[in-house]
Formats: structure tokens, C-alpha cells, sequence
């Protein structure tokens, strides 16, 4: 089942639940979810999803300078960004508890 | 930047085309965004597969960054569709144009008729210069349109197939390019000389050109409207150039040294220039006519002191030769040489006042082939007729 229409719903949840513990540009949030598992998460929705999150005062940035390459601009949670996580973590596991119970009563 | 996009092709390019489709967004948060994206995409690039396969094309990764950023959706189709017909017709004109120039130039074999493909596409080629060269038309207008993306996705895709030694050593016989093509040109005006005036002066035309252009299209790149039909007829000349000079062996026109035999007679794979008959009592026959098995004349062109008695009785033999005698030529049908008579002395070689020793069915020596050297395949060999 393409489950890319299931991620958009979950994005945002994702990308703050990542940043959580640590900082991280937008490749690092990327090969985060991807080794979490959301192998279809598209490189492009992201990068919208982080600056979505930023614009709604969810996110920190900050630029840090490389030697090698271009620099990095990492995104990481302030206060309203942790309270967004919990405010969500909560909605979902409701929300998955919630489909969960429907979907055993199909089942039963 | 700069050093990462020399090493990866495309990445200006796909960078760019996210920027044009970003451009309506406000300009300090399109700053931000491609701050993000600029380092991704070139990491992406630097990854090995296919970036495009994984990005999408620069629109679509676009859109997805606008539809998961909650931007905005582009109000109706894209910007560019003001111009879209008329780039859509510049490049297929100046398609059409280059391949018939690619055409023509590999057909001519010297001759001017060929060039007739060209004028063909004047109509559409006029025009569409006119609006390249005029700026009617930008080069977003012609990098926009899906046919030239999926050309350019399809070229890149070719290029990234070769190992990166041999696209190294493309890159550095770009200069002798610009040398290869004169010198091709320069051939085809040898040719041409001879068989098209009309072609000979397209030619020169087509090198001034080129050489005019050469420091030009650097900084005007709207004279690739021109150069790229001149670059496709020198390729088309090369090609046509070099199978023709393949070919000559196969029945394409022969210089030998005694003069020019086109069509051609060749014996044991040797051409011949000329072909004698003796009768049975060992007297020269002076006029004879050759049929093939079909029954149609073999016929031959020769040389000719006027250069124009070439159409009539081209399967008479012996053909004359051209000799010059004091300065002023001469057309002769004797023959070079005293034939032994049939079934008489066999290989043995005669003496004789006026040329060589023979051999009962050898053709007349030539300057490559010595007489003592002579074939001595018997009477009966068949001639062999190359068309």
C-alpha cells in the first residue's frame, strides 16, 4: 500500500519527535526518519515541513559554518516546539488507540 | 559552490529551475528556503544513482516543498506559458534545421543538389532565428518545454553511462574541434570544387561562419541559434566523407593512375583502367561494345581531353586514352602493347617496339604494377563490372 498519504498526516509529529534530543540540519532530519523507518518520507515535504514548523514559531535556527561544503542551517525545538510535541504525541496515540479499537471490532 | 558544480553537471541547473519555481514565493523566505535546500540538493547530486530519480524533476520537488511548507499553490499554470508556443516552435525549428543540415551535408558526395534540404527549412528557420536573435524568445522558453527536458534528461542520463575518463577526454578534444571542423569543411570544398560550385561556396559560408561565430556564442549563447545547424552539417559531412571514402572500393567513383573509371571495372579486385580484345587471328579489335549478363552496357566513365565526351558510347572499348603529345593532349584507342595471338605463346612475354610483355588476357600495365608483373590468369577470366 503506498502509505505516502499516511505521512503527510504524520509529518509534522515526526520531524519534531527527531528533533527532540538533538539539533539537526535538514539532511540530518531526513536520514533520521528514513532510519526510523519512513523509507517514503520525500526529501522535498522535509524541507517544506521544517520550514512550515518554523514559520508557525514551532523551531529554532541557526547557521553553522563548514569547511567543506555549504553551510548548515540546523533547526532544532523551542519551548512552543516541545509543547507541540507532547500536544501532538498525545492526539496521536489517542488517535492510533482510537483506530486501533475500530479495527479490532472489524476484525472480531 | 562553484568547485561542486563543476563536478557535478546539472546542478546548477536543477538549483535554478527550483529557484524559478519558488520565485513567487516572498523573496526573504525563498532565501531561507533555498539555504536549506541548496546544500541537499548538492549532496544528493554528489550521491551516486540518478538524483533526478530521487529528487524528481526540480517542479516537481518544487511543489512538494510548497504543498508540505503550506505555501501558496501557483495561481494557473506556470509563468512561462506566455512564450510557450513560440519556443515550442524555435525548437523544433532549429531541430529540423539541424538535422537538415546533418542531412544534407551527409548526402552531397560534392554535389550541390543535396543542399536543396536546407533551403527547405528556410521558411521555419528564418523565422525562428528572428525571434531568438530578436530576444522573442529566452532561453527559459525553450528549457521549460517538457520535450526539451526529457531530450536533456535522456542526454544526461546517456553522458552518465560513460565511464568519467571518457567524458574527461571529450572534454579535452574541445579545442581540436574547433580545428576538426575547418579541416573538414576544407575537404568538402576539395570535393565540391569539382562536382558543386554551388556547394563549394555553402561551404566557405558555412566555415566563415563558424570561425566568425567561434569567440562570439561564448558570451551571446543566443548564436547557438546558428551554430548548432553549422556544427550538425560539418558532422554530416564528416560521416558522409568518411563512408564515402569506404566505399570507393565498392563500385564509388576510382581514380586509378591512368585516369578516372568511375563505376568502375576491377579485375582479381584490381580496378582496371581499360579493357582490350584480340581476335582469333590475333589482330586487335578496334570497337567493341560490353553488355553485362543482363544486357545492359557496362559503361564507364574516362577521361577525355574536353572533359565532356563522357555520355555517349561510355561501353565502347577499348576507351581512349589520354596522351599528350607536345604539350597537346590527344585521345587514342591503339593499343599500349602487341598482343601474342590466342593459344600461341602462352605466358612467355613478347618484346615489342611499342610497350610491354603480355599476357593472353592481362590488361594493360600501369605505373603501380610493373609489366613483369602482369596477371597470368588465363584468357577466359571473367571482368568483373563493379557499379
Amino acid at each position: 500500500m503506498d502509505t505516502s498519504q499516511l505521512l503527510k498526516g504524520v509529518l509534522d509529529l515526526a520531524v519534531l519527535a527527531v528533533l527532540r534530543n538533538e539539533d539537526g540540519y535538514g539532511y540530518d532530519v531526513l536520514r533520521r526518519l528514513r532510519g526510523g523507518g519512513m523509507e517514503e518520507v520525500g526529501d522535498a515535504s522535509v524541507y517544506g515541513t521544517l520550514r512550515r514548523l518554523y514559520r508557525a514559531g514551532c523551531l529554532t535556527s541557526y547557521v553553522v559554518p563548514s569547511d567543506e561544503g555549504p553551510h548548515r542551517k540546523y533547526y532544532g525545538l523551542n519551548e512552543s516546539g516541545r509543547a507541540r510535541l507532547v500536544e501532538s504525541e498525545d492526539a496521536w496515540r489517542a488517535f492510533a488507540g482510537t483506530l486501533d479499537d475500530i479495527l479490532k471490532g472489524a476484525a472480531a | 559552490m562553484n568547485g561542486e558544480t563543476e563536478i557535478h553537471p546539472g546542478l546548477d541547473d536543477y538549483l535554478a529551475r527550483v529557484r524559478a519555481a519558488l520565485a513567487d514565493l516572498p523573496a526573504e523566505e525563498l532565501a531561507e528556503v533555498l539555504e536549506d535546500i541548496e546544500p541537499h540538493v548538492t549532496e544528493v547530486f554528489g550521491e551516486p544513482g540518478d538524483p533526478v530519480d530521487r529528487l524528481g524533476s526540480p517542479e516537481d520537488y518544487a511543489a512538494e516543498l510548497r504543498a508540505a511548507g503550506g505555501y501558496p499553490p501557483v495561481e494557473g499554470p506556470p509563468p512561462v506559458s506566455e512564450h510557450h508556443g513560440r519556443g515550442r516552435f524555435v525548437f523544433w525549428a532549429i531541430g529540423l534545421t539541424a538535422l537538415a543540415f546533418f542531412l544534407a551535408a551527409f548526402a552531397t558526395r560534392g554535389r550541390t543538389e543535396p543542399l536543396i534540404l536546407i533551403l527547405l527549412c528556410l521558411p521555419v528557420y528564418g523565422p525562428a532565428l528572428w525571434l531568438v536573435l530578436a530576444g522573442r524568445v529566452n532561453r527559459t522558453d525553450l528549457t521549460e518545454l517538457p520535450e526539451y527536458r526529457r531530450g536533456k534528461r535522456m542526454g544526461d542520463s546517456a553522458v552518465a553511462l560513460l565511464q568519467p575518463e571518457a567524458i574527461a577526454y571529450l572534454r579535452s578534444l574541445r579545442p581540436a574541434w574547433g580545428l576538426a571542423r575547418l579541416i573538414v569543411l576544407a575537404v568538402l570544398f576539395l570535393v565540391a570544387l569539382d562536382r558543386g560550385p554551388g556547394l563549394a561556396v555553402f561551404t566557405l559560408i558555412v566555415a566563415g561562419g563558424l570561425v566568425w561565430l567561434a569567440g562570439r556564442v561564448k558570451t551571446n549563447r543566443r548564436l547557438l541559434a546558428i551554430t548548432l545547424p553549422a556544427n550538425a552539417f560539418v558532422i554530416g559531412a564528416a560521416l558522409g566523407l568518411v563512408i564515402g571514402a569506404t566505399d570507393l572500393g565498392r563500385g564509388g567513383p576510382v581514380y586509378v593512375n591512368q585516369g578516372y573509371v568511375g563505376g568502375g571495372l576491377t579485375y582479381g579486385g584490381r580496378p582496371l583502367s581499360n579493357v582490350y580484345a584480340v581476335g582469333a587471328d590475333g589482330r586487335p579489335i578496334e570497337e567493341f561494345y560490353l553488355y553485362d549478363e543482363t544486357g545492359t552496357p557496362i559503361t564507364v566513365d574516362y577521361d577525355s581531353c574536353t572533359r565532356i565526351d563522357r555520355s555517349t558510347f561510355r561501353n565502347r572499348f577499348p576507351l581512349p586514352r589520354v596522351t599528350y603529345v607536345n604539350g597537346a593532349c590527344e585521345m587514342r584507342t591503339d593499343m599500349p602493347f602487341v598482343p601474342l595471338p590466342p593459344g600461341g605463346g602462352s605466358s612467355s612475354p613478347t618484346v615489342s617496339t611499342t610497350a610491354s610483355p603480355t599476357v593472353s588476357g592481362s590488361v594493360p600495365p600501369t605505373a603501380s604494377t610493373p609489366p613483369s608483373a602482369s596477371v597470368t590468369a588465363p584468357p577466359t577470366a571473367p571482368v568483373t563490372p563493379t557499379k
